[in-house]
């Protein structure tokens, strides 16, 4: 006769809590959330009531890498693992609203060997993840790259944002080799979009021969290594090449600024690409479709006022925005980049002001001639104003003042803001980090 | 060459419109108190769980669950538990700001004892919906309260601690028209007001104030409306402002609108209040009271 439901239940959860609580160790775990993200690397020690888990994710200043909440097994569906407080797995699940497909509970599916695997439950939309656990040597704490974690978030904090998560952008650069490699690392999900590899170390050097890459992989730090899942391959100048990995070894707050008017105190981290010798990873603002934004001779860019941000992301035309405070009848701002007018600049920057009564003027502000290179744009204001009616007493001071602040330092990076039947660009200014949405 | 002043005549303004739909509450449209709640992992397992069996479960009849169970939410929500270290100041966010406003007057102590829900739900963050919206905040049946971000606890916060108050308010509110039916004629106060299934959210609040309402989501039904009202009277420093005061000398329509809003709100919250008193025995003056002088 078989045993009741209630004692084969009990039996089961006892059997899967013990196998889980059993290895010296604890599991080793290399967890990852989808097909298309990197991998998050993970020891996990249960006890009766509690997992200490460590990981390598190092968002929120560090806070998964080593935390401990408690854990149940359920008799549900199967045996469920469930993490029943927060932790670096509920974290992951939340990011993107709750899209990205991490997930927190797990189906037992069985033992392969040692080995213990599950299936998650949470998955939407997404084809369910597997995970396995293998019990852990001794020493595979010595695995975990943190420092590298931690190191490229501090790559984060340069680049546009406004309306957007922000994906910083670097350049790497091959030192032997005299080549280049730009591309978008997603520190968070781990993913890195390989944008486009270059001669030289500068893309506004007029011999700047390049190739565009198309390449997404996502990475595992381990052992003091970025290594990519998916090695990146690439012809450039009759050369070429595969890069699997970067060996990191220092890093720095020397690096180049991508404000001209600041000292080299940008994240730079060193290492070696097998095969290539020296490698040195620096922020860049390259944009690929940023490139696109040139000059036109019909129209001035133009976007409303309200799309003007600071560096923290609030609009000029918020209370206590400088635009709101100086030019609060301004509806929208112009740029005009290489413009065939009769009367009015060719290349000047300034904003449409619109009264009670509904009559709009235009007051303008010219910057010297230029061009894109690459995606950047030199815009050097001078002292030369347009006016489409008289102007009040102030606005010519005011339109100085506002935008020298948008343009200070010179030096604007172009990049696309994918909005549906627009073409729109976002122009960053990294001394100040405000940012300017143009429509074309 | 082109004429340039033709040519700026044309500039087009586009607004870029980006973001997240954010929808508080989400009351079930059909509530009774009888519905079972939810069961979790009703086990005491560590210091945290001795002090709510003490303080919430054995004093109130009051389960707190803060350890995940996927049935506390609906199927197409997405939700997370919260951290551990953060429930105890949520339960004595609770404690403050809900339990002790009302037995701290009188014949409030019984009026609690006798509908609190059976169970609070802690949840660490939003409830993330498979449509692509947000819900702040949560109850089922009355029988459940669902806390949700508990994970960015702040007492500093007046944002976070006036979402989290309208919430426990407004849920806790439907006790009373779902036991004791909703004050007489209620309904019949801005009859034209109410909007249909799920359209509440395309209204401003300055419309929902013109209908005669405290918010677009009171427009929902009577049932909300009688809960939305209870909890902005509690939780709403400048509720005679904003909702019942009129605006003097008014010289636009929308203005003029406005004050007819208040005068319908003023009615629906004198026939709250009466009623309240009447089948509960307790003054919901007297909660205000005490709420408001811990904000």
């Amino acid at each position: 006769m078989l045993p009741s439901v209630e004692e084969r239940v009990t039996e089961a959860v006892t059997n899967l809590r013990t196998e889980l609580t059993a290895p010296a160790n604890g599991w080793r775990l290399e967890y990852q959330p989808t097909s298309a993200s990197g991998i998050f690397y993970m020891i996990l020690k249960f006890d009766e009531d509690e997992v200490h888990i460590q990981s390598d994710v190092a968002d929120n200043s560090g806070e998964f890498f080593d935390h401990t909440i408690p854990w149940r097994v359920d008799n549900a569906l199967g045996l469920e693992l469930i993490y029943e407080t927060y932790g670096v797995f509920h974290y992951l699940f939340e990011l993107d609203g709750a899209t990205f497909g991490a997930e927190f509970e797990w189906t037992f599916v069985g033992k392969v060997g040692d080995d213990l695997v599950f299936r998650s439950i949470s998955d939407l939309n997404f084809t369910p993840s597997t995970i396995t656990l293998t019990p852990a040597a001794p020493n595979d704490d010595n695995k975990f790259s943190r420092d590298i974690a931690a190191n490229l978030n501090e790559f984060v904090s340069i680049g546009p944002k406004a309306l957007e998560v922000q994906i910083p952008k670097q350049q790497i650069i091959l030192e032997d080799a005299d080549i280049s490699v730009y591309w978008s690392l997603d520190a968070t999900k781990r993913v890195i979009t390989s944008i486009l590899a270059g001669t030289g170390s500068d893309f506004e050097d007029p011999n700047f021969e390049a190739v565009i890459l198309n390449h997404q992989s996502g990475y595992i730090l381990q052992n003091g290594n970025l290594e990519l899942l998916v090695p990146l391959q690439f012809s450039l100048a009759g050369g070429g090449y595969t890069i699997e990995a970067i060996n990191f070894s220092e890093f720095t707050n020397t690096g180049p600024n991508l404000c001209t008017l600041s000292p080299d105190n940008g994240p730079l981290y060193t290492g070696q690409i097998g095969g290539f010798g020296s490698a040195s990873m620096i922020s860049s603002l390259f944009d690929l479709e940023g490139a696109a934004f040139l000059p036109i001779p019909d129209f001035p860019y133009s976007v409303n006022s309200l799309f003007i941000f600071d560096e923290s992301g609030n609009s000029l035309t918020d209370e206590g925005g400088i635009i709101a405070e100086r030019f609060p009848e301004a509806t929208g701002f112009l740029f005009y980049y290489g413009f065939e007018s009769d009367t009015q600049p060719s290349n000047a920057v300034g904003f449409i002001l619109e009264d009670e009564l509904g009559n709009s003027e235009i007051i303008l502000r010219e910057f010297e001639p230029t061009t894109t290179i690459g995606n950047m744009v030199k815009v050097i204001l001078n002292n030369n104003y347009y006016f489409s009616s008289t102007p009040g007493p102030d606005d010519q001071v005011n339109l100085e003042e506002i935008t020298n602040l948008l343009f200070e330092g010179g030096d604007m990076y172009a990049s696309d803001f994918p909005v549906e039947g627009l073409i729109v660009f976002k122009l960053f200014n990294p001394c100040n980090q405000h940012e300017v949405f143009l429509v074309q | 060459m082109i004429k340039d002043e033709d040519k700026l005549m044309k500039i087009r303004l586009i607004y870029i419109l980006t973001g997240l739909f954010l929808i508080f509450s989400g009351c079930y449209q059909e509530e009774t108190l009888d519905v079972p709640v939810n069961q979790g992992p009703e086990v005491i397992r560590n210091e945290l769980d001795k002090y709510i069996d003490e303080n919430f479960t054995t004093e109130f009849g009051m389960a707190i669950r803060y350890r995940f169970v996927d049935r506390y939410v609906g199927p197409t929500q997405r939700v997370t538990p919260p951290r551990l270290e953060v429930v105890r100041p949520m339960l004595d966010f609770i404690d403050e700001f809900w339990i002790d406003p009302y037995v701290s007057v009188e014949n409030g102590e019984d009026f609690f004892r006798m509908h609190v829900p059976a169970e609070i739900v802690l949840l660490g963050g939003l409830i993330y919906n498979d449509d692509g919206t947000v819900t702040l905040g949560t109850a089922d049946a009355g029988a459940q309260i669902t806390f949700t971000d508990v994970n960015s606890v702040d007492f500093d916060d007046s944002d976070w601690i006036l979402r989290q108050l309208q919430t426990v308010y407004h849920e806790f509110a439907h006790v009373v028209h779902q036991k004791y039916k909703l004050p007489n004629a209620f309904e019949t106060i801005t009859p034209q007001g109410y909007t249909s299934a799920g359209a509440w959210f395309t209204l401003s609040d300055e419309e929902a104030l013109q209908r005669g309402f405290v918010s677009p989501y009171a427009t929902s039904s009577p049932n909300e409306d009688f809960a939305e009202v209870v909890a902005h009277f509690l939780f709403e420093e400048n509720f005679y402002e904003f909702y019942i005061d009129t605006e003097p000398d008014c010289i636009t329509q929308d203005c003029d609108q406005r004050n007819e809003g208040r005068v319908y709100i003023n009615q629906k919250l004198n026939s709250i209040l009466a009623h309240y008193e009447k089948v509960t025995g307790v003054k919901l003056e007297d909660v205000r009271e005490q709420v408001q002088s811990k904000l």
